[in-house]
């Protein structure tokens, strides 16, 4: 059967391969996009749902919980996968060293619009410094491009997508093209006052939420449900956003259920396409396409491409370097304190929850002066108020009417305060395929091996300390402190493992998400970042996708993929 | 699976008058040792028809009578009115052997430790000494003589009935006024200048 041949076949339908589409349908591509999980409107989200219309309160039966996961087990998503489960997508782990924790691969979706539909949305551009780092401290390398590169393409991300917040004149946070602010809630103000006092300065975090009507779409309406998805599509989702506007063009062709194995190459050892497993039916297939991006997550592209072994690529596909699977990152969070504000004790219940997100205190470390024991640096998240369910009533002791009374005075004053850092991308941190064990597709899965480096423990040490210091200086009852690191994978902001760089000795793709070896392949999500930075990445993996597909769509132009 | 959405103000017109006849009928009832009794009749309460899938009557009864230890009914519903038993036993019934084992030993213990007391069944205890007998559990010092299991325990129960209770809609809406979940036109923050920094 004579099969047709699409320009370019996008793997993956989250923010970057949301983004691919609509960047180049509207350059005029004939686009198909593979998705391995369901289709999924707004509409479908259970977005208003209280605990007590679940049997489990939202948690979950225990025993889908032992089976899939946490996450697979939430009652408020619309159907079962929506959160991969556990027992279908399993992954192994090297013995870790110490006090280093295995790898935790959490947070996986395999739906249409991937994690974009319940991302934290928070929204921030990487600092200049941050395309040097490797200049100013002589760890790791530099980006291939600089800041300047890529703003234009931040400017761009934020007319399109609509990011509320202050604007601060911060370098570490530079500031964009903001719609206005979500207000503070009264722990905010408090916290902030503290931070002024101790030098730092405290802003909102900078959310893909809309504030006002933006481009068609209706802003936020303060139900502080993000977590279970944005049922009229107020935050920026890959569904409510991208897709429908590559759909306009009529150019775009979406296949969902479709699992891509590997990518094929002909003869001559460039790309033609991929295959896929039908995820009902288990049933193989194969699309055509002159060009392929990979867009699956940093750690399911890496998999495809290493899954993708031939004559041509014995090591992987794009592999020359032997970079391909390493140099693995996730933020890390470095401490957590939780505490209460003696001013809010006892004060009104207010709806604390409702705008969904907290404040910001940004890298304060290693600007200008250098820090004896770390390089790099991590931010300071500030959340808290009456949320719907009081966390910190395992915190304080007793029973009985006063502990109940204790319960709601102290619940519109709880703080929580955590760091949120930048682990060091080593070339000893890597995942390759486990030939023992495949998914449920019969696919091989991927194997962690990783290693923290000092520098995150010294890190966590100075975190720490300041975090204790923040919430002293605000005059908090502390309630608990954890001094630990999170499990790698925790934060769900994966990167480095098919990282980008001028040298095709030393890296997997070119500045533009192509691969050095073969012109029409590009892996464009979180993969390509050859440091993390400590910001969240979303905003920066959308404006390389629309800088990189600006590139792919001029190159397919002049004739040259 | 579908969620059902209810106006709030319907919701608390129902939670009003299914409360306060779950609690009389509860303290009336006495203790029975078999699901047949009218302890069984008392752990149905207001949820007509509702069967525990994991624990025996007496337990059932023991459960809530901790629970609502933990959480009284003050001038809001308490644990028991909650059906934070309920919620325990439809957990438990879906959890792991080892873990239903610990927790039937920890209600055992708080039996065991009735008994030796007082020689009764702590359901039968006057409040007082109920809750004489719960602060011991409580404190994790107090606990060291009678071997070490009854606060873990505690800590479990209360873990598990914080949950239940402030997940349902009496903990949500009557007793914490949670204010969320509504849909708003505009944001309004903190409305007090005195929280505010010089600069705002």
């Amino acid at each position: 059967m004579a099969q047709r041949e699409y320009d370019v076949l996008v793997v993956g339908s989250g923010a970057a391969g949301g983004m691919a589409a609509k960047v180049l349908t509207e350059h005029g591509l004939e686009v198909v996009v593979l998705e391995a999980g369901p289709s999924i409107k707004n509409t479908d989200f259970l977005t208003h749902a209280m605990p007590y219309d679940f049997p489990f309160r939202g948690r979950g039966n225990p025993r889908v919980i032992r089976k899939d996961g946490l996450l697979a087990a939430r009652e408020q998503t619309p159907f079962s996968g929506y959160y991969t489960k556990e027992s279908e997508h399993p992954y192994t782990n090297a013995p870790t060293r110490g006090p280093d924790k295995p790898y935790k691969w959490t947070g996986r979706s395999r739906i249409l619009g991937g994690r974009t539909l319940h991302w934290g949305r928070q929204s921030f551009r990487l600092a200049e410094f941050d395309f040097k780092a490797a200049s100013i401290d002589g760890f790791g390398v530099d980006w291939p491009f600089s800041y300047q590169d890529l703003a234009p393409y931040y400017d761009k991300v934020e007319d399109y997508v609509g990011i509320q917040g202050f604007k601060e004149g911060l370098p570490q946070i530079p500031d964009g093209r903001f719609l206005p602010p979500f207000a503070y809630n009264c722990f905010e103000h408090l916290i902030r006052k503290a931070a002024a006092r101790k030098g730092w300065r405290m802003t909102a975090l900078r959310t893909a939420q809309l504030s006002r009507y933006h481009r068609g779409r209706p802003p936020c309406h303060y139900c502080g449900s993000c977590g279970s998805g944005c049922d009229i599509g107020a935050f920026f989702s890959s569904i409510a956003v991208t897709l429908p506007d590559a759909a306009k063009t009529g150019n775009l062709t979406l296949l969902t259920d479709a699992v891509v194995r590997e990518v094929v190459v002909d003869k001559e050892g460039r790309v033609r396409g991929v295959s896929y497993i039908d995820r009902k039916s288990k049933v193989e297939r194969k699309v055509r396409a002159k060009v392929v991006v990979l867009a699956a997550g940093t750690l399911e592209s890496t998999r495809i491409l290493l899954n993708s072994v031939s004559r041509f690529h014995p090591q992987g596909m794009a592999n020359g370097s032997g970079v391909l699977g390493h140099y693995l990152t996730d933020h890390f969070t470095a401490g957590q304190v939780i505490g209460v504000l003696p001013e809010l004790v006892g004060s009104k219940i207010r709806n604390d929850d409702g705008k969904a997100n907290g404040s910001y205190i940004p890298r304060y470390s290693n600007l200008g002066t250098r820090h004896p024991k770390f390089i790099r640096g991590y931010a300071i998240m500030v959340k808290g108020g009456s949320n719907v369910f009081p966390r910190h009533a395992d915190l304080i002791g007793g029973f009985g009417a006063g502990y109940k009374k204790r319960i709601k005075e102290l619940h519109p004053a709880v703080v929580r305060v955590y760091a949120r850092g930048e682990a060091l991308q080593i070339f000893d941190s890597y995942v390759e395929i486990d030939r023992e064990v495949v998914d449920a597709w019969g696919i091989p899965v991927l194997k962690f091996h990783y290693k923290r480096t000092d520098n995150d423990y010294h890190m966590l040490d100075d975190a720490f300390q300041n975090l204790q210091e923040l919430m002293h200086e605000a005059g908090a009852e502390i309630l608990s402190e954890d001094k630990s690191l999170s499990a790698p994978g925790r934060i769900i902001h994966e990167m480095g493992t098919t990282r980008m760089g001028d040298d095709p000795r030393t890296s997997v793709l070119n500045q533009f998400c192509q691969a050095h070896e073969i012109s029409n392949l590009f892996v464009m999500d979180g993969g390509c970042w050859p440091s993390s930075a400590c910001q969240n990445p979303t905003e920066t993996i959308l404006a390389i996708a629309w800088r990189s597909s600006d590139y792919l769509a001029e190159q397919f132009r002049t004739g040259d993929l | 699976m579908t969620a059902k959405r209810i106006r709030r103000r319907d919701a608390l017109k129902t939670m009003a008058v299914g409360s306060s006849g779950l609690v009389q009928l509860a303290a009336s009832v006495p203790m029975a040792g078999s699901a047949a009794g009218p302890a069984a009749a008392a752990a149905r309460g207001a949820a007509e028809g509702w069967k525990p899938g994991f624990l025996t009557s007496a337990q059932v009864e023991l459960l809530a009578t901790l629970a609502e230890l933990i959480i009284p009914e003050t001038d809001t519903p308490g644990a028991r009115a909650a059906r934070v038993h309920e919620h325990i036993d439809l957990v438990l019934s879906h959890e792991t052997d080892q873990v239903r084992k610990t927790f039937l030993e920890g209600l055992s213990e708080v039996d065991r430790l009735s008994r030796v007391r007082h020689r009764k069944a702590f359901v039968r205890l006057s409040p007082g000494d109920q809750e004489a007998l719960l602060s011991r559990l409580a404190d994790p010092e107090a606990d060291q003589p009678e071997g070490g299991t009854g606060h873990r325990f505690f800590r479990d129960l209360r873990r598990r009935t914080v949950f239940a209770y402030y997940t349902s809609r009496e903990g949500i809406h009557q007793e914490l006024g949670y204010q969320g979940k509504q849909v708003l036109a505009e944001w309004e923050g903190c409305p007090h200048p005195g929280h505010h920094g010089d600069e705002d």
